[in-house]
């Protein structure tokens, strides 16, 4: 079976003043399907960019990268949405959800971009499934931090990704809500998805099946 | 749920504002509305008035008909007048049925204030069969019929004296005529004899209307009223491409507004999507991280702004529909002529063109503000977070 994410020699440089920064410095990573991956490193690590190179919002300078065994470097714009809508799930830190419609319609809003055909069932399903079933026709204006991040974490599931990506999952919530939130990845992980999360914070890291630790652009060893 | 429940659900986020450009887009369709309907109704009525008056062609001295009526609108003298003499000729012109003799006269009444006179015979009030009169047509010499208005101005009905201190007159009004809307509404209509007595024009005349017994030996009856010495004959459709030439210049500016009230409403609406667009870049780019394609972000934004100015044009179409007699009354006022009945009439055909129109700003206005939102990034949205 493929490898979920496959990275070779992958790097990834910005220019600020004359000065080259290499975020992502020549990585080499495998996850295997139904990992759980924390990446772990300081403010400035690159952890963030490496986020963003596997989840084809952004285009190594060098390397090979593979999603679910599809080659993404040479891919234009369409190519990488169409991965990002049919293999990728999104959870941020600021939830990003759209004020105007409701939770249920909020987790449907993937299928739509997909042409999914109605979805609503199934987002009412997901819902129930993050604890919110009783909240479906709630705007988010009237749900709490923890509820946002749910809803969050069931529109990243509504197109059924392979690889769910989370940026500081709990970098938003207090340490209840933070816990309830981690306690469904696992659940997630449990269940089989592939999930990587990047966080500067060693504790929600915990739960994953492998950390890794990234400075300077780089995988520390151990 | 689609894309377009998602762009609807959006217009209701700033509600202030959607409703202030929708107002926008309203004036500019009713605008737009308005001048097409009256650009369709004018011609119409006026077609139906030279039509109901049964006048095919129209005889005086050498120059426009319509000149002379100006001249006389404008307190000026006719400086030529055809002699009655030649109304014998014309009555004897092959195909001509019936014919009607008019005099027209100005007088300086009270102010500012000019009097307008019409001498007319018995056959003048069947070249109107549109008009309503209250009472029997002129009794006797000292018989007067009151337009409409020139009745309310002077305060009399039926049965009332009127005192004209410039002729040195006096009258009894036997007829006031329904308004119709049309410059009939303001003049005085007196017995012809009367009339040339009074301004010194006996066995003179301003012009004689021709109906005709054959319309189609039209040209024919033309060429032979020609030969009549000094008479210059114009047919009812040249009267009409006239008039239709005398308000071309006023409808050019009235166009020309119309165009200024669309410009401004292409980039008012311009403003507000491009406002709306530069406050949501960080949402389209979490949409794309999402899945969304540029050509989706591209359709959300464009169909928010086509939806927009639908529904402007739908309002403006219906407060244009609503207020159809005001803009008859106002764009009255500007013309130097109008015909009796509705000048503002409209069918599907403005409705549809006016909707297009509508429809057409918001892909105009949209197209950039769209551009620009599809090309919003992913990387930036997230790098802000």
């Amino acid at each position: 079976m493929n490898n979920v994410i496959e990275l070779n020699d992958v790097t990834r440089s910005y220019q600020r003043g004359s000065e080259t920064i290499r975020a992502v410095n020549d990585l080499t990573l495998s996850v295997a399907p139904g990992e759980f991956v924390a990446i772990v490193g300081p403010s400035g690590s690159g952890k963030t960019t490496l986020l963003n190179l596997i989840g084809c919002v952004d285009k190594p300078d060098g390397g090979t990268l593979r999603i679910d065994g599809e080659e993404t470097s040479g891919l234009n714009e369409a190519g990488l949405t169409k991965i990002r809508a049919r293999k990728i799930g999104f959870v941020f830190q600021q939830f990003f959800l759209l004020p105007t419609l409701t939770a249920q319609e909020n987790v449907q809003l993937p299928a739509v971009f997909r042409r999914n055909g109605d979805r609503s069932a199934r987002a009412a399903e997901l819902l129930d499934d993050v604890g919110l079933g009783n909240r479906l026709h709630h705007l988010p204006g009237q749900l709490s931090g923890g509820e946002m991040q749910r809803v969050a974490i069931a529109r990243a599931l509504i197109n059924e990704p392979k690889l769910l990506l989370t940026d500081e999952p709990t970098g938003s919530l207090d340490s209840q809500n933070a816990e309830n939130v981690m306690g469904l990845f696992s659940r997630l992980h449990a269940r089989g998805l592939t999930v990587v999360m990047v966080t500067h914070n060693a504790h929600p890291a915990e739960r994953a099946s492998r950390i890794l630790h990234m400075q300077d652009g780089f995988f520390l060893e151990g | 749920m689609n894309l377009l429940t998602l762009t609807l659900k959006d217009l209701r986020r700033r509600r202030a504002r959607s409703a202030l450009t929708i107002a926008g887009v309203a004036l500019a369709a009713a605008t737009l509305f308005s001048l097409l309907s009256f650009n369709r109704g004018y011609r119409l009525s006026l077609q139906k008035e030279m039509s109901d008056s049964g006048i095919r062609m129209f005889v005086s001295t050498e120059g426009c008909p319509m000149e002379a009526a100006s001249i006389v609108l404008h307190g000026g003298e006719i400086p030529k007048f055809l002699q009655e003499e030649h109304v014998r000729a014309i009555r004897s012109a092959p195909g001509v049925r019936t014919t009607t003799s008019i005099l027209l006269f100005s007088v300086p009444g009270d102010g500012k204030r000019i009097d307008l006179f019409k001498g007319v015979d018995d056959e003048f009030p069947k070249l109107k069969p549109h008009w309503k009169l209250q009472g029997s047509w002129f009794t006797n010499e000292q018989s007067i019929v009151l337009g409409a208005e020139a009745a309310r101005v002077e305060k009399r009905t039926v049965g009332d004296k009127v005192f004209f201190p410039e002729l040195e007159a006096e009258f009894t009004v036997t007829v006031v005529l329904d308004r119709t809307g049309s410059e009939d509404d303001g003049w005085f209509y007196i017995p012809l004899k009367t009339a040339q007595r009074l301004f010194k024009k006996e066995g003179k005349l301003t012009g004689v209307g021709v109906n005709l017994a054959n319309v189609e030996k039209l040209q024919q009856t033309k060429d032979v009223l020609e030969l009549i010495p000094d008479a210059y004959v114009v047919t009812a459709q040249q009267m009409m491409e006239q008039i239709l030439k005398l308000i071309g210049s006023g409808k050019t500016l009235m166009f020309a507004v119309l165009g200024i009230a669309l410009a401004i409403a292409v980039l008012g609406v311009l403003n507000t999507v491009l406002m709306s667009v530069m406050e949501k870049l960080r949402e389209f780019g979490y949409m794309r991280c999402v899945g969304a394609s540029p050509r989706d972000i591209f359709t959300i934004v464009l169909t928010e702004t086509v939806t927009l100015c639908l529904i402007g044009g739908v309002l403006g179409i219906i407060v244009g529909a609503l207020g159809s007699s005001v803009a008859d009354q106002l764009i009255r006022q500007v013309l130097p002529c109008a015909p009796a009945g509705k000048i503002v009439v409209f069918d599907v055909t403005m409705l549809a063109l006016t909707l297009a129109v509508t429809v057409g700003i918001g892909a105009l206005a949209g197209l950039h503000p769209s551009w620009k939102a599809s090309h919003a990034s992913p990387m930036e949205a997230i790098r802000n977070e």
